[in-house]
């Protein structure tokens, strides 16, 4: 879990943002709908608006600066969830008719987040009714957006191929420019389109470009490992789940030594499939090595000259950081 | 050759009113001229006889339908205009068949017909909301690249695109993984359970998952990359200066 210590543009885990700024992009802004309606009497007796409206408030804020800045084509969605929770409780009525006079509000203050009137509350442990409630809504959104975008067969080849590539252990979770020109689905085209198919998948979120040249084939490796280096102590929340933060040197914070680095990496992770680990001890050292490398080129992390390397000593302006290179290599 | 130069509303409605024979330029500029509240007729006989027409900068929100009249048009400036979409007939291959050189540079549109490839010039460059695959050769500094791209398109086959991401935002511990999960678990069969596991273990790193949904009516499948970040911690969101 990334806490951001500093409000504002920092606020998000960083990793949200690899995709927040794809081109087209259904938003589930996600609230709990049980106890809406008290929560709400409450707010109004205080003066003080309710946790579920400066959730959504917080949120849909985010969203419409990311559509002003890259002009990206999206859909919100207020999603409430616990509904069964308030039908137990029988307060499903009045939470409903709470949850919609919120997103009337959300929609007038939020113009550019696009979010749709009619809000869903829903069961979403019910894989009947939830699911097709989601789903309907979703292709909804998706129908709007896609309205007259057409591409090159090719784009969608690319596309198809990619997600059978990210779920196949046995691929590279990276490779350079020119391996990448040697994939079957890339090999046949033009000049031109291979540009486009490489702008394309980055821009979908299906791969990510590095300062360096770098392509990361497997956005979930890295946004996994991204997520490590930023991660903070055990918070209330994390229940029984082992946490996955790395300790730095407590005579000097925020630094450890490479070495320390990699093997608390490795061993933090041990059980992560998405890290995709090799049974080899050699591979899997180069693997962590090049983690490290990768992690270094986008500022997440800092090596000193005696390789020694230096986690954020502030997380707020490592998160800024990895924002900023997130948008710039997105736009 | 002289253009026609439009500068206020006034001669913008005299021009409206001109007869044919009356035209004093085929090269016509309405340059930086305010048209976003302009109500244009359904017919400008001049409009016959244009043949280079400057439209940029002029707050259009839509390219009017008069210009579909003008069957001599072949040089056609749109840029920085807040146009969304393109007419289907604006192109050579519709109503503009002597149309040669377009330029919608700096505009809001998101796609662009193959037809265009039937021009000499198509300049689109810093249209921030273009698709991707179009916007790499759009703003190249090659000003061929995009019209030999849509060359290559316009042999090739066109399909809809049919992906998409999907985020899901929220606090910690609200259901976001438990929604992802009932989005990508297929619905449950005759004996199966209907209900999920409500307690899992709460999400530690961004989860990012492609996934194929395949409606039953026969519907074309549509692909969408999910992003399940971990929860923001209440607090953090709290203390936002961006609520306001």
């Amino acid at each position: 879990m990334i806490v951001c210590v500093c409000a504002g543009d920092a606020q998000l885990a960083p990793a949200v943002q690899f995709f927040v700024s794809a081109e087209n992009t259904v938003f589930l802004v996600v609230i709990n709908g049980a106890g809406l309606d008290q929560e709400s009497i409450q707010a109004e007796a205080s003066g003080v608006p309710s946790n579920s409206k400066k959730i959504a408030r917080s949120w849909l804020s985010y969203v419409s600066d990311q559509v002003k800045n890259y002009r990206q084509r999206c859909i919100s969605i207020l999603v409430a969830t616990h509904r069964d929770t308030a039908e137990k409780n029988k307060t499903f009525p009045r939470d409903r008719k709470r949850l919609v006079e919120l997103c009337v509000e959300l929609q007038a203050a939020y113009p550019d987040a696009n979010l749709e009137t009619e809000p869903l509350f829903v069961n979403a442990l019910n894989r009947k009714e939830g699911r097709s409630a989601l789903w309907s809504r979703m292709r909804g959104g998706a129908s709007w957006l896609l309205k007259d975008q057409m591409v090159p067969k090719f784009i969608n080849a690319c596309g198809d191929f990619m997600e059978k590539y990210i779920e196949d252990p046995s691929k590279p979770q990276w490779c350079s420019y020119d391996e990448f020109v040697q994939l079957p689905m890339v090999k046949d085209l033009t000049r031109d389109q291979r540009s486009s198919a490489l702008a394309s998948l980055r821009k979908m979120g299906y791969i990510i470009l590095l300062p360096n040249g770098t392509i990361i084939m497997k956005p979930q490796w890295f946004a996994a490992a991204a997520s490590l280096t930023l991660s903070p102590p055990p918070g209330p929340n994390d229940g029984n789940v082992a946490p996955l933060h790395i300790q730095t040197d407590p005579q000097n914070p925020g630094f450890i030594t490479g070495a320390g680095l990699k093997k608390q990496m490795l061993s933090l992770t041990a059980d992560l499939k998405e890290m995709e680990w090799s049974s080899d001890a050699k591979t899997r050292d180069d693997q962590v090595s090049k983690l490290v490398e990768f992690l270094a080129d986008i500022g997440i992390i800092l090596r000193d000259p005696l390789d020694q390397v230096s986690l954020p000593l502030a997380r707020e302006r490592c998160l800024r950081m990895l924002c900023n290179f997130i948008s710039f290599s997105r736009c | 050759m002289h253009a026609q130069n439009i500068f206020t509303p006034t001669e913008l409605q005299w021009w409206f009113n001109l007869a044919v024979h009356d035209v004093l330029s085929p090269v016509v500029s309405l340059s930086r001229l305010d048209l976003s509240e302009v109500k244009w007729p359904a017919a400008v006989p001049a409009m016959s006889r244009v043949r280079w027409l400057d439209l940029s900068r002029c707050k259009l929100k839509e390219v009017p339908v008069v210009l579909n009249s003008c069957g001599f048009l072949s040089k056609l400036e749109l840029h920085h205009n807040p146009i969304k979409k393109l007419p289907d007939w604006l192109s050579p291959a519709v109503a503009l068949p002597a149309l040669i050189y377009l330029d919608v540079s700096f505009t809001d549109i998101s796609t662009l017909p193959v037809t265009f490839s039937l021009l000499a010039t198509l300049r689109a460059s810093d249209c921030d909301g273009l698709a991707e695959h179009y916007k790499i050769h759009a703003d190249s500094a090659d000003p061929s690249k995009l019209i030999e791209y849509l060359k290559g398109c316009a042999k090739g086959e066109m399909q809809p695109l049919g992906r998409l991401t999907g985020t899901l935002l929220g606090p910690a511990n609200v259901g976001k993984s438990i929604i992802l999960e009932c989005l990508i678990k297929p619905p449950p069969g005759l004996l199966e359970r209907n209900e999920m596991k409500e307690h899992r273990a709460r999400t530690r790193y961004p989860i990012i998952m492609p996934h194929e949904h395949k409606p039953d009516a026969g519907a074309a499948a549509l692909h969408v990359l999910f992003t399940d970040p971990p929860g923001t911690h209440l607090w953090t969101l709290l203390s936002d200066k961006a609520m306001v």
